[in-house]
């Protein structure tokens, strides 16, 4: 099998996953697209080095995190003017979809690397010790992100209080 | 387990759309890659090529050469911005030297220190650099003698010019204009060879005669000086003084061909003092035109009546600048035929060749080396180092490369930062194009 070859094998059987990492990361689906491109992008452009040593998922995901926290730093610095304010997801316990939207939109009100440290721990079920090595920080900062982030989660989304616990693994 | 923040994320990712890839990822990535490799090749050859075009990089030796060993030593050349002897002493000195390319615009005086540390003494137009000391720790100058360990100038006679040390390095010959250095000499305004004595700091006066171009020796034994004086364009008269007594004895004047070999002109025995003899053109024009010399050999001269005699080899070759020592009983001279010409520190020997101890990197001039290094110490090579530079010449690299890069830095981030500005619009996903012109973002 080429590297060509091996590389599409990969996109076909991981791409799913990594556009649903991208869209929880960024909330938005056009850069979640783009997130995704420009990590494969750049996982073709040293694909040798990183299928030999059989790690393409860790790079891949490393690129995705780093990557969105670098796009949200810079966006940050410019005020982005909208003719209407966007209107905000109530809160409805009437089931668990309006839930996940209510998530949705409190996740694009936490800080970027708070985000990433709760899509890593509790949607790719990574452990402490996995999320940090992705993110390149150290356990004792993922535990402090992951708390944080719970807390500010009970905030702005008071719906979820309730099923809010800190889990350590 | 917080299930429920679980399934809301899993019900939240579900609700992702279908990603958009061109099926070209893979070419565009190789791309990518060549275009990396190709910038990084480019990276390496501009910076090999931006070292090799800094000056004086190339002509430092390799490695520590001794002077008996079948390779001579060599001195390369200081960097244009290298610290000043006054920034950072480095004396006692292995040698010294004069460059014309440093950052002072003039020659520059060259301080190589024993521990092979370059500094430079800046001068004044015109002036020369002077005599080091026997030990290499002093440097005598118009009107003083610098201290370079201390940095201390220690002042002789008011324009005195220094014309030789003794060979134990607490005298030194000097000569005292009394032209004025302006108008010609009037009769009666006699100049003064005399010499400066280190330990008690006064001069004695050795003899009173008109000396437009001296030149001088002390004895081995630092008892007697050799002297020539007189008036430019004239003939010099030989002289050589007892310094216990204070006499004189004139023993002959000098053809326009010959002259006193040096600093060390006195064989160690002190039986004889050295001349240069010309064949072919005389001195005053061989300066001007090395061609007109045939050649050159060595003339003893018995200082007592006066007797002299050529050496048996026959015309040796190369230039003499002076004689500045012995070594194994042979005299060792600077020798550096024309401005084109590279100064060297040869042995002359018997059967009239050259052995060469120290060669100075091409374009530099006025080689000095201190006599106890010449007749008993090991000539290495010597490189400059290019970090031995004021903190002016870091702030300025600094100031010629930060504010482009920082320029470069900028509008890269304002770029991008309008592209993703334009990726997080509604109904304005980020195109192929956009990802392509993306190419040269970095992530860790």
């Amino acid at each position: 099998m080429t590297d060509a070859e091996s590389f599409d094998e990969y996109v076909r059987s991981r791409l799913p996953m990594l556009a649903r990492v991208a869209y929880l990361l960024t909330g938005d689906p056009h850069q979640a697209d783009d997130l995704v491109q420009l990590a494969l992008l750049r996982l073709a452009s040293r694909w040798e080095h990183v299928s030999a040593a059989r790690e393409p998922d860790a790079y891949v995901r490393r690129i995705l995190y780093t990557q969105h926290v670098s796009w949200w730093r810079r966006v940050r610095r410019e005020a982005l003017p909208v003719a209407v304010l966007p209107e905000r997801a109530a809160a409805d316990f009437a089931g668990e979809t309006v839930t996940a939207l209510a998530v949705r939109e409190a996740l694009g009100r936490l800080a970027p690397r708070q985000r990433a440290v709760l899509v890593l721990r509790y949607f790719e079920d990574l452990s402490e010790a996995e999320t940090a090595a992705v993110l390149g920080i150290a356990v004792g900062t993922v535990k402090s992100q992951t708390r944080d982030a719970l807390a500010r989660l009970r905030v702005i989304a008071p719906e979820l209080s309730g099923s809010l616990v800190e889990v350590n693994r | 387990m917080s299930e429920t923040l679980r399934e809301a994320l899993r019900r939240a990712a579900e609700s992702a759309p279908a990603p958009r890839l061109d099926g070209q990822v893979w070419r565009r990535g190789r791309r990518r890659r060549r275009v990396r490799r190709t910038a990084t090749a480019l990276a390496g050859v501009l910076l090999v090529a931006g070292l090799a075009a800094v000056p004086g990089l190339g002509t430092g030796g390799a490695g520590l050469q001794t002077a008996g060993g079948p390779v001579p030593g060599v001195l390369g050349r200081p960097y244009p911005w290298q610290l000043t002897y006054e920034q950072d002493l480095n004396g006692p000195v292995a040698a010294a030297f004069v460059d014309p390319h440093t950052v002072y615009l003039a020659a520059t005086g060259v301080l190589v220190g024993r521990d092979g540390s370059y500094r430079l003494f800046p001068m004044d137009p015109g002036e020369d650099l002077g005599f080091v000391s026997p030990d290499g720790r002093y440097l005598a100058r118009r009107s003083e003698i610098v201290d370079l360990v201390t940095g201390r100038g220690i002042p002789t006679v008011d324009r005195a010019r220094p014309l030789a040390w003794s060979p134990d390095g607490r005298r030194l010959l000097l000569v005292l204009d009394r032209d004025d250095g302006v108008i010609e000499q009037r009769s009666g305004d006699l100049d003064e060879v005399a010499y400066f004595d280190l330990d008690t700091g006064g001069v004695k006066a050795v003899l009173f005669t008109a000396a437009d171009t001296p030149a001088g020796a002390f004895s081995p034994d630092g008892e007697r000086v050799a002297v020539t004086t007189g008036e430019a364009g004239r003939p010099q008269t030989l002289t050589v003084v007892d310094l216990v007594s204070g006499t004189p004895n004139i023993l002959f004047e000098l053809t326009d061909r010959q002259r006193l070999a040096g600093e060390a002109a006195w064989t160690p025995d002190g039986r004889s003092v050295m001349l240069v003899a010309a064949d072919g053109c005389v001195w005053a024009s061989c300066e001007v035109g090395p061609d007109g010399l045939w050649g050159w050999r060595l003339q003893y001269v018995d200082p007592v009546s006066g007797k002299f005699v050529d050496e048996a080899a026959p015309a040796r070759q190369g230039r003499p600048r002076g004689l500045v020592g012995w070594r194994d009983g042979k005299p060792v001279f600077v020798d550096q035929r024309g401005a084109q010409d590279p100064a060297r520190l040869v042995i002359a020997e018997a059967d009239g060749s050259a052995r060469v101890l120290l060669t100075l990197a091409l374009g530099a001039s006025e080689l000095n080396v201190p006599r106890d290094l010449v007749e008993h110490g090991t000539l290495g090579s010597r490189t400059a180092n290019p970090l031995d530079a004021p903190l002016w010449a870091f702030a300025a690299v600094l100031a010629c490369v930060v504010p482009p890069l920082l320029m470069v830095m900028a509008l890269r981030r304002r770029r991008r930062a309008v592209r993703a500005l334009r990726g997080s619009g509604v109904g304005q996903g980020a195109g192929a194009d956009d990802l392509r012109a993306e190419g040269g973002d970095t992530v860790a």
